[in-house]
């Protein structure tokens, strides 16, 4: 949801996704909801027959809480001077 | 083959019916919402490994209105639980250190609450026990010890020392009863349910409803 701020998910995409179980998915999605940290609503299914699927998304204020506690960016493995001698 | 993919997708359904009626009625949307995402997973299995873990999800979201595990009387209880498992652990142990330090009125006391009431059938059993055995159970106590404290302090650290504990004094009582002298002193002329069933039974499953008690303690800790 991080990286893909502005598409709605789906439980079972982010299950898949993060490698968490539903048991461990839910009370977070639910955890983050009741903090205002995530924005959920009803969509209607790409296929017919299906029922409606509860999308998420993070809202500004998760959107800054993840960009907040995410780690930095791992430093490239790549020396710059090794860089500099081969180009 | 069809015959038993749908049987798991009625599982499935039947288990995701209970975890929608076990969360609370605050909750029900998100019920909603794993329910219906369930019709959307194409495999049967793992759409039964979806519903088990909605299960374990509806079951936390209880837990969190009921909050009970996370009352202190709750790890008050755990904890006595705990502490006899440390009792159990030990008992061998200070059985053996009594008959062998020659304070009989201990051995005799303590024998009293073994399977014949009379410490002294155990003594071929005490005599072959080596002592490190006797070490993996005194650090299994250690443990089990360590584990109700840090219960108490609300610490999830408690389940991995339960778990480690439970794990040391498994391994000291499979040890002991390979030995040909257990089976010698544990023989029976006559079969007793209650001897024989229901007190191992009890003794081998309330370590595992200890753990499941501390585990789901620590979780809520966790996604509280």
């Amino acid at each position: 949801m991080f990286q893909q701020p502005r598409t709605w998910q789906y439980g079972y995409e982010l299950s898949k996704q993060t490698d968490l179980k539903s048991g461990t998915l839910y009370p977070l999605l639910i955890r983050l909801s009741d903090q205002g940290l995530l924005e959920s609503r009803w969509q209607e299914p790409e296929r017919p027959g299906k029922p409606p699927r509860h999308a998420y998304k993070l809202t500004p204020d998760g959107l800054a809480f993840a960009r907040a506690i995410a780690p930095p960016n791992r430093p490239s493995l790549v020396h710059p001077k090794v860089v500099g001698v081969t180009t | 083959m069809n015959a038993r993919i749908s049987l798991l997708r009625r599982f499935a359904s039947a288990l995701m019916g209970h975890a929608v009626a076990m969360l609370p009625s605050v909750r029900s949307a998100w019920g909603d919402a794993m329910e219906h995402e369930l019709h959307h997973i194409e495999g049967d299995l793992e759409a039964l490994t979806w519903a088990a873990g909605c299960v374990v999800a509806s079951y936390i979201e209880r837990s969190k209105v009921m909050d009970l595990i996370h009352t202190w009387y709750a790890r008050v209880f755990l904890t006595l639980l705990i502490a006899s498992q440390v009792l159990s652990m030990l008992f061998a142990t200070a059985l053996t250190v009594a008959y062998r330090l020659h304070y009989l009125g201990v051995a005799a006391f303590l024998g009293g609450f073994t399977p014949g009431d009379d410490y002294r059938r155990f003594i071929p059993l005490m005599d072959a026990t080596p002592w490190w055995i006797h070490g993996l159970w005194v650090s299994a106590s250690v443990l089990f010890l360590a584990s109700g404290w840090k219960l108490l302090q609300n610490n999830r650290v408690a389940f991995p020392l339960f778990a480690a504990a439970w794990v040391l004094g498994v391994v000291g009582n499979l040890i002991s009863q390979s030995m040909p002298i257990y089976r010698e002193v544990f023989s029976f002329p006559a079969p007793m349910f209650t001897r024989d069933y229901l007190i191992p039974a009890a003794t081998a499953l309330l370590p595992v409803l200890v753990a499941a008690g501390v585990w789901a303690h620590g979780r809520v800790l966790l996604v509280k």
